[in-house]
């Protein structure tokens, strides 16, 4: 048996990816419940793979060594946490997703399960891809089964706003490999240890493909002003494909970001222009998406854009180049992950679209209101909840780089969280309810519980953050050793 | 300058023209078919530039393969919005999603 | 019962009142029953603090290390216990009082009224005993969100508004202007914690403590100073055990208690090279004050009043804190103890009031001492105390608030002091007079018995209290000492 554990481990980086995708074929294969079974059961096993290799590698100092895998594969620190964060909150999505099959028609539920488990093997692969063909492949793999899984909602509007997203991410699978081009041509080389390596003779070729690459990933995170996709995309998702979308599909895009921006800037032709770039796509995106987000007026749209203001503080972490940034950069992701769970989940407990669906919702369903209220205070940057957290080490981080305008960005996010995050708890604990609770009824209503106490206590991890630091700190340094 | 270089400048050249103006297509466009076709042009320019700029027989293949999957894809979602909502413009598409939602609250 | 034990006590027992009053609401008798005896365990362990205090035991205590380099950690001081022991003092009577103003008004959601009084209790210690300057902004966060429900606690379109305003200028402000300071004051020392002899002393220059200064007293919105003071009139519909705990036991005392902290722990010294910031402070605290007490004479509404007089003497905390000088610190802290105690009593006071005859107007006090005695009689010490007249405790603050400014070379500030002083006697004086000398009103009472014993001997005790600075002041000036020394 341990033998056999000891060669699973060897494998880990590709059992993490494959479990899930063999999980997907079968999932296809079943009844709707069956394959939900499945369907939790595959994303879980990619998970146990995932989080053993977080804590032997990350938290327990132990070697990165695999065995070299017909894919070609890449693992380094930010490899393994995102992948433990991903597939987290692809299980809680799953789990969650037994109570939201009846959006789907019967024969189309295992294809939507189907294309969730996709979405998270893909998004792993391109995490652990290890040359730019295999990071395109990945990416767009993932990106395509988010967008047919929106599409597979019974309400047709969810086929508008999937036209949006795929639009949307050809225009960016485009950009992207126009990028690679100029990269190859100023390179010599597709491998990202060897371009972080290379002697770059052409510099303005491979600092444009850097930047083109950058920015066909940042448009799949939804960065603002990239996300055109976002509001249309989020707004007419039913549950399981806004919880997907929002919490797996864009933590996805941005590990990768926060991945490639790593490798990027161990080449000094490249660094310095990726690091601008992220500069100023971060501050814009906190800035817009703030802004946004306090005119917000939907639900979904309103997390969505919240979404979008802590994707742009990720990617002020990320320009930096500093092991701290970096790390602070993985914080900001775990709260994005905890925050998206906790507004997107309770919105789908509770049969939330519209702001006026949430008056009450405190009292009618007190776990879902408890959920989108962490997630609300999250978002104003509340001390002891992981939101802070992360603006917090942005602020070190930044000041200690001389980056005092980060802190500024920093404390612009949080005064909007507060007129947003403010609103939201207004109407759930003091507002009656105005309209029938369509939290659904039946035993399976409970199956998002376990979503919303999972993004309650993740979120919560703010009050003893130490073994997350630890993590954030040992992913960082091996990312930028990994990558000099 | 030799006529390989002259060609490769051309050619890409010609690809950043097809990729900017397929994408600008398939950004703004209000009508789906011809964000599509945007998107097919923009995947054209984008083959163009892996091919003038010397890249590797396999991204050329992935590439044209993933995007003529979004092509593809998008062909399809284009037949189910106009079988749903009998109109391919956007501003048709959103005024009907909005007759669908209910109303939304006064702040 | 250890010190350590005592510090955990005053943080927890209210945290246990909240949950034992949600889950214990039928019988009502029960439920006022864990109310009351949660809060008086708080007030013992309050008072066991002070005696640990002028012992001078070091209890420290830390929950958690959610930053690297900075804990969320409680210690005893003495101003802390100080202000800790008032309160929790202060808070027994306004459980006794407003289990009782529940019953008489047949108050919605009594249960839930209670259990957010409680955690603004806990969340008020927490700040009291906060050990460095991120536990502080945590507890001001907590505090700002445990009220903002007893804000908006009725739900009509009047109270979500007085919420709104709330919420938004506590947080924006703390947010947006004392959490940059934070920031600033960790990136120049690299430490929060709270010393004695301030954490920049010789590290600032003269433009950085400036801004800090600025940043520091307008983020502290709880201390009601203008642009950011909208939110105390606002509340002022609040139910009335509400705005006891808005501007007696709760908020008004924590912004005093953070500037004193502030002031004493983080600048020190310091604060003598933010002098252009502290006097432009000082004047806009001091015209402030005044007219502050010019608006309370304007309101007819007795809650109203109230609320802008309380304004006014939270105002006059800031001007001490500000003069920058021992003497200052001290008269800041008597005021904060001499504000709990009146505006304690006054609140409580007008509940009883409204509860029993449902007046709330100024013309509709005339009289109401007759009949109502007991009530009136603390009404009017608490008033005595607010004007400042001896030799109630605003009396001796006030002195020692006219001493300091005169001292610092301030006489116009001193004058501006006497100046509110004035103004209050003239929005307070003749409405508690008048309450004793009008003609009595035949028919005052909707209750038929009057007001209970719960009701109003929580008023005469609090008003006594008022009493008690005469006798302590000068043993406080040396329990106090410490908060102003340089820490060697």
């Amino acid at each position: 048996m341990g033998a056999y554990v000891e060669l699973a481990r060897a494998h880990a980086p590709l059992l993490m990816m494959s479990t899930a995708f063999a999980a997907a074929v079968l999932a296809t294969l079943s009844p709707p419940r069956v394959s939900w079974v499945i369907a939790c059961g595959g994303a879980l096993l990619s998970a146990v793979f995932a989080f053993d290799l977080a804590l032997r590698l990350l938290l327990g100092g132990g070697e990165f060594a695999f065995l070299v895998e017909a894919v070609a594969l890449e693992t380094d620190g930010v490899t393994i946490f995102g992948a433990a964060l991903l597939s987290f909150a692809s299980v809680a999505a799953l789990v969650a997703a037994g109570a939201q099959l009846g959006d789907y028609e019967k024969r189309a539920a295992p294809f939507a399960l189907a294309l969730a488990l996709m979405v998270q093997a893909a998004w792993i692969g391109a995490l652990g891809a290890r040359d730019l063909i295999g990071l395109f492949v990945a990416v767009e793999t993932a990106w395509l089964a988010a967008v047919a899984l929106l599409a597979l909602s019974a309400e047709r509007s969810a086929q508008n706003g999937a036209m949006r997203m795929l639009s949307a991410g050809g225009v960016g699978a485009a950009l992207f490999l126009a990028g690679a081009a100029l990269i190859y041509h100023a390179t010599g080389a597709l491998d990202l240890p060897r371009i972080a390596a290379a002697h770059i003779e052409m510099a303005d070729a491979a600092a444009l493909g850097a930047g083109l690459i950058v920015l066909s990933i940042a448009l799949k995170a939804g960065v603002a002003p990239l996300h055109e996709w976002l509001g249309a995309g989020f707004s007419r998702a039913n549950g399981l494909a806004a919880i997907v979308i929002g919490a797996v599909g864009v933590t996805g895009a941005l590990a990768v970001l926060v991945r490639l921006a790593g490798y990027f800037a161990q080449a000094p032709a490249m660094g310095d222009g990726v690091s601008i770039a992220l500069a100023l796509l971060g501050g814009a995106s906190v800035v817009i998406g703030s802004l946004q987000a306090v005119g917000a007026t939907n639900l979904r749209r309103l997390a969505a854009y919240a979404g979008a203001a802590q994707a742009g503080g990720i990617l002020l972490c990320v320009a930096l180049g500093s092991p701290a940034g970096v790390a602070a950069a993985l914080i900001q992701l775990t709260a994005l992950v905890a925050t998206a769970l906790a507004l997107f989940g309770g919105a789908a407990a509770g049969g939330v679209r519209t702001l006026d669906g949430l008056d009450g919702l405190g009292r009618r369903a007190p776990l879902a209101g408890a959920a989108i209220m962490t997630g609300a205070i999250s978002l104003m940057g509340a001390p002891l909840t992981l939101g802070f957290l992360g603006r917090w080490r942005l602020v070190e981080a930044g000041v200690g780089a001389g980056w005092w305008w980060a802190a500024g960005a920093v404390i612009f996010a949080s005064l909007a969280g507060v007129f947003y995050g403010g609103r939201l708890i207004e109407r759930l604990y003091f507002r009656r309810a105005g309209e029938v609770y369509l939290g659904g009824a039946g035993a399976w209503r409970f199956a998002t519980a376990p979503l919303l106490i999972a993004a309650i206590v993740v979120t919560m991890l703010g009050i003893a953050p130490g073994l997350l630091l630890q993590a954030a700190d040992a992913a960082a340094a091996h990312l930028l050793g990994a990558a000099a | 300058m030799t006529a390989d270089a002259l060609i490769i400048r051309i050619a890409f050249g010609l690809a950043v023209a097809l990729l900017v103006s397929g994408a600008a297509a398939a950004w703004i466009s209000a009508n789906a078919i011809k964000r599509i076709a945007g998107l097919a042009v923009a995947a054209l320019g984008a083959i163009v530039a892996l091919a003038a700029l010397g890249a590797p027989g396999a991204l050329i293949i992935a590439a044209a393969a993933v995007l003529f999957a979004h092509v593809a894809f998008g062909a399809a979602l284009a037949v189910r919005l106009q079988e749903a909502y009998g109109a391919i413009e956007a501003p048709e598409l959103d005024q009907a999603d909005r007759q669908d939602e209910p109303a939304e609250p006064d702040l | 019962m250890s010190a350590t034990f005592a510090l955990f006590g005053v943080l927890i027992a209210p945290v246990l009142q909240a949950l034992f009053v949600l889950a214990l609401q039928r019988p009502p008798g029960l439920r006022d029953v864990m109310h009351i005896g949660f809060a008086l365990a708080t007030a013992i362990c309050a008072a066991r603090l002070v005696g640990a205090a002028a012992d001078g035991e070091m209890v420290r205590i830390a929950l958690a290390q959610p930053l690297p380099n900075v804990a969320l950690a409680f210690v005893v001081e003495p101003l802390g216990a100080l202000v800790a022991a008032t309160i929790g003092g202060l808070g027994f009577l306004h459980a006794v009082h407003s289990a009782g103003i529940v019953r008489a008004t047949q108050e919605k959601a009594p249960a839930r009224l209670m259990a957010f009084m409680a955690l603004a209790s806990g969340a008020t210690m927490a700040v009291a005993f906060s050990a460095n300057l991120f536990t502080f902004f945590v507890a001001y966060q907590v505090l700002t969100l445990c009220v903002f429900p007893l804000v908006a606690h009725r739900g009509d379109e009047e109270a979500r508004r007085a919420g709104r305003t709330f919420l938004a200028t506590l947080l924006t402000a703390s947010m947006g202007l004392f959490l940059p300071a934070m920031i600033w004051t960790y990136a120049i020392a690299g430490a929060l914690d709270f010393q004695p002899g301030g954490v920049l002393a010789g590290r600032v220059d003269a433009l950085t403590a400036n801004i800090l200064l600025v940043l520091f007293v307008l983020g502290l919105a709880m201390a009601a100073m203008p642009p950011l003071h909208r939110w105390l009139p606002e509340s002022s519909r609040a139910p009335d055990p509400a705005l006891v705990t808005i501007q007696g036991v709760a908020i008004l005392p924590a912004g005093g208690v953070g500037l004193i902290k502030v002031a004493a722990f983080v600048f020190g010294p310091a604060l003598a090279t933010a002098q252009f910031a502290a006097y432009g402070l000082i004047a806009l605290a001091g015209v402030s004050m005044c007219v502050a007490a010019l608006i309370a004479l304007s309101r007819q509404d007795v809650r109203e009043r109230l609320a802008y007089s309380c304004m006014a003497q939270s105002l006059a905390v800031v001007l001490g804190v500000l003069v920058a000088l021992p003497m200052g610190l001290f008269a800041a802290a008597l005021q904060i103890v001499a504000l709990a105690c009146s505006a304690t009593t006054l609140t409580m006071a007008v509940g009883t009031t409204g509860a029993i005859t449902t007046r709330r107007t100024v013309a509709d006090y005339a009289g109401l001492g007759r009949v109502m005695p007991w009530t009136f009689a603390g009404f009017a010490l608490a008033a005595a105390s607010m004007i400042g007249m001896p030799p109630f405790s605003g009396a001796w603050a006030k002195l020692w608030l006219i001493t300091a400014t005169a001292g610092a070379g301030l006489v116009w500030a001193a004058a501006l002091v006497g100046a509110a002083a004035v103004l209050t006697f003239a929005h307070l004086g003749p409405l508690a007079a008048n309450t004793l000398a009008g003609k009595a009103p035949t028919d005052a009472f909707k209750r038929p018995d009057g007001a209970s014993i719960l009701l109003a001997a929580p008023v005469i005790l609090s008003a006594a209290a008022t009493l008690w600075l005469l006798v302590m002041a000068d043993p406080l000036s040396s329990f106090l000492a410490p908060i102003w020394s340089d820490g060697r």
